[in-house]
């Protein structure tokens, strides 16, 4: 393959679709108005590209990865209030805890797959609800922590950018949900990605190849743990403040809801269009009707019945191999 | 020490509630593969239908009532929904029941409203008794009694009819189930309402000593996940025991650190799960592989 | 010399003994087939070898050293492979992916987390030379549940081999092929035998006296018997273990 060819294929990529309707997103009615929604988008697209490592990539299905979203929105809150004022401290901090976290818990679930799975990662999930819930002085208990700032985004010397406009923050978090969506592209297309996606098909047959499958499922739980950590980071960052209801393991079934919903089992992003469709229209159904719940229930059994492959997975044919 | 033994005897309380829900969220999981997330609605239901109904047929008859219609209900999921879901990526068993008891929360606060009730014990129930060493709540003996009462009729089920011996042998195969006569898709939806029914009868029983309030379903949902995991999936005697460690211990921790006692049971799931990764009394399981 | 040694090998699978105080000896550089009745313990004996499961009793030597407690991937890097009676591949995949798996793990680069997977030119050059070298070439992007039977049988030899093993397990390689591909495989592993040890389990008694250099007989879990193609034949307790059975000695 020459090199032109090479790059004609890489701009070929719906990488750079998404990236730039991202862009103009604040510019679409409704949502353009409000700015806050959009990053909710953003920042739950970088929750499920990270979540979908495992469930897509790797065929395990966590159900209970809201609590890395939310250990790093409380590690964002905690290293801001108590260690350090800073931008990136906060954010690296909600990262690292929340691998951290997936690390040990990845001890607990790594020989385990299927229902088995998915039944210890809610579990062990909740431990970290109860923490944030009980331990007030580090938590805030139930009025949770607040005054989290964004603080100026700066080059010392060069530039200063204020982030704490809806809409610089909006731009900045996309600048992140770039960064990691590049990270996670090469992830799941590096040889480790491969390996991933060999168990998803058939464990035995892979460590019959000679790769410690458990080995394997633990890293893929770590980093898929960082970037939901992160994602968490970014919305404490947003709202200003962390409560323990980012912890409620109802968010760990918004997130494989989403991943699904956009087709994340046939499709790198899949999650992202599931995040869109998802927060935008939870907050259209909350804003006029009080029983939006519902309905919200009863979308998630009419997709799991009629479209288990997802939007993407309808219009793109039943199954693709994610591998090539 | 009375009041050691009140929290003791109360944890044994809950820890038995406990027990009841969790064999019949461990019925269905172990038969037919589904985290079933409507088991908490169903535990609601049976509060809230004995609630609607105490006041017209009275306690005894609201608890064979309540349980049989929440029964129905999960009857009816079954075949409208669930079934389909048997077989697939184990997600989606999930994810579909996780949707309906989100629906079905919503349709408890139209009916019922917003607001928690309380249940008054039945009058023959009402009061303490003297137990020589202690004193302790009328209701709550009767509660233990039925509780344990209905442990009995489940093991004696499981264990001296044929249905049961096939539950056992965890009849995910339908060329076994066929083998023995039996229609499987009729035997899941017959597993199915019963562990409703369980679900239900706790509910029933327990909706004296708590507030009944929409949440409780989530409430009592996250104790049974962690007492399956802890006593070994499919495992009866596991579950039992498993209900009873999470009772006493979320109650006696209440006396020395109340700030912990949610955490507790947690904290002895994982350090089971760290020495006996399939829980205190699992066998290697067919949900493993 | 002997590769790999059991001794005293047992398995029970609730009242039923799998295999039972098992001990033996394969020697290296030769073919080995281990045939029996249904139920003789051949496919535990597998099982057991290659860690899948553990043994109640007993122990497996490998090169002299004790491999009975190590997991599945250690002791394929140790070399000792093994392909499965009933077909274990990655359905949803291609052929070329197939054995691209296999030739990565063999060479190490699972670890690599941010390095394009197309980029691995030894990789791929080493893959596209197994498919040739097993007469699959052409069919590198057909996924293999579109592939023929007898080229799935093929496949699943192929990626056991990939690991470079220096023992190879085959667990009825024939099972479910017409003559033809039976004489294909046949052919194939007689050339192979000329590479590395082999230890073959087989129903087919055409195959397994055309091509064994030595024969272990099976029957309960126990040993029967074992020796040439001759002796086996001759033996009168295998004939009376067979007797009956739906296997005769041709």
């Amino acid at each position: 393959m020459g090199r032109g060819n090479a790059w004609r294929k890489r701009l070929a990529n719906p990488m750079w679709a998404v990236f730039l309707m991202f862009a103009l997103f604040p510019y679409i009615p409704y949502i353009g108005r409000y700015i806050s929604l959009g990053t909710e988008v953003v920042i739950w697209s970088l929750f499920a590209l990270g979540f979908n490592i495992l469930l897509g990539y790797t065929g395990l299905p966590s159900f209970g990865h809201g609590a890395f979203f939310g250990i790093g929105a409380y590690a964002a809150g905690i290293y801001f209030l108590r260690v350090s004022k800073g931008l990136w401290g906060p954010l690296f901090m909600s990262a690292l805890i929340a691998g951290i976290a997936a690390a040990l818990i990845g001890f607990l679930v790594a020989k385990k797959r299927g229902i088995y799975f998915a039944l210890i990662t809610i579990a062990v999930s909740q431990v970290f609800y109860f923490i944030a819930f009980r331990w007030d002085d580090l938590t805030g208990g139930e009025t949770g922590l607040s005054g989290i700032d964004r603080m100026d985004l700066g080059i010392p010397g060069l530039l200063r950018i204020d982030l704490s406009p809806p809409l610089t923050y909006y731009y900045f978090v996309l600048a992140i949900f770039i960064l990691c969506t590049l990270l996670i592209w090469r992830i799941v297309h590096s040889p480790f990605g491969r390996v991933l996606q060999a168990m998803r098909e058939n464990e035995l047959r892979a460590s019959y190849l000679g790769y410690h499958t458990a080995a394997y499922k633990w890293a893929a739980f770590v980093v898929s743990g960082l970037f939901s950590g992160l994602a968490g980071g970014l919305y404490t960052l947003l709202i200003n403040s962390a409560f323990a209801f980012v912890l409620d393991w109802t968010q760990s079934g918004n997130v494989v809801m989403m991943t699904l919903l956009g087709g994340g089992t046939v499709n790198f992003f899949g999650p992202v269009l599931g995040a869109a469709i998802f927060i935008v229209s939870r907050d259209l159904l909350s804003a006029y009707w009080e029983s939006w719940m519902l309905l919200y229930g009863l979308i998630f059994v009419v997709v799991i019945l009629f479209i288990p492959s997802g939007i993407l997975g309808l219009i793109g044919g039943r199954k693709q191999t994610v591998l090539r | 020490m009375t009041e050691f033994l009140s929290f003791l005897m109360n944890g044994v309380v809950l820890g038995l509630i406990f027990a009841v829900v969790a064999l019949g969220f461990t019925l269905i999981l172990g038969v037919m593969q589904v985290i079933n997330f409507t088991h908490g609605i169903l535990f609601a239901l049976g509060a809230y239908f004995a609630f609607s109904m105490q006041k017209h047929v009275g306690f005894w008859l609201a608890l064979i009532l309540a349980p049989l219609l929440v029964g129905v209900v999960g009857w009816l999921l079954e075949r409208l929904v669930i079934h389909r879901t048997y077989g697939g990526n184990p997600l989606f068993g999930l994810l579909l029941t996780f949707g309906l008891a989100m629906a079905l929360e919503e349709v408890i606060r139209m009916v019922w409203g917003k607001a928690g009730y309380s249940v008054a014990a039945p009058r023959f129930a009402a009061g303490s008794l003297d137990l020589g060493f202690m004193i302790y709540s009328k209701y709550r003996l009767l509660l233990a009694a039925l509780a344990i009462l209905i442990i009995l009729l489940v093991w004696l089920f499981l264990e001296k009819t044929p249905y049961g011996a096939i539950i056992k042998a965890g009849a995910s195969d339908a060329e076994m189930v066929m083998a023995l006569g039996k229609n499987l898709p009729r035997m899941r939806t017959f597993v199915f309402a019963i562990g409703s029914v369980l679900a239900g009868v706790a509910g029933v029983i327990a909706a004296p000593i708590w507030s009944v309030r929409p949440t409780i379903g989530t409430a009592i949902l996250m104790p049974a996940f962690v007492i399956v995991v802890l006593g070994g999936i499919g495992s009866f005697w596991g579950s039992v025991l498993a209900g009873l460690i999470v009772g006493v211990s979320t109650s006696v921790s209440v006396m020395f650190w109340a700030q912990i006692s949610d955490i507790i049971p947690y904290v002895i799931m994982t350090a089971v799960l760290l020495f006996r990764p399939r829980g205190l009394m699992g066998e290697k399981s067919v949900l493993e592989v | 010399m002997a590769i790999l040694m059991t001794e005293g090998l047992t398995k029970n699978f609730g009242g039923l003994r799998a295999v039972d105080s098992l001990t033996l000896g394969i020697e290296e550089g030769k073919l080995t087939s281990v045939i029996g009745p249904n139920g003789a313990g051949k496919t535990t004996l597998f099982n057991l070898i290659t860690g899948m499961i553990r043994p109640d009793a007993g122990r497996a030597l490998f090169h002299g050293e004790d491999i009975t407690h190590l997991p599945i991937h250690q002791i394929v890097r140790r070399g000792i492979s093994r392909s499965f009676q009933i077909l274990n591949l990655f359905n949803e995949l291609t052929l070329f992916e197939n054995v691209w798996l296999g030739v990565q793990a063999q060479q190490g680069h699972g670890r690599e987390l941010l390095s394009p997977a197309d980029a691995l030119g030894s990789v791929e050059a080493e893959t596209h030379r197994i498919i040739k070298e097993f007469g699959l070439a052409g069919k590198e992007e057909v996924p293999v549940k579109l592939l023929s039977y007898g080229d799935r049988r093929i496949l699943e030899i192929t990626i056991s081999l990939t690991a470079k093993p220096s023992l190879l397990l085959l667990d009825e390689p024939t099972s479910g092929l017409v003559s033809e591909d039976r004489k294909r495989i046949s052919e194939f592993l007689k050339k192979l035998s000329t590479r590395l040890t082999l230890l073959v389990v087989e129903h087919a008694m055409d195959v397994v006296l055309s091509i064994s250099d030595h024969i272990v007989v099976m029957h309960q879990g126990r040993l029967l018997a074992q020796g040439t193609s001759e002796e086996i034949r001759a033996n009168p307790r295998v004939q009376e273990a067979y007797l009956g059975g739906q296997y005769r000695l041709a």
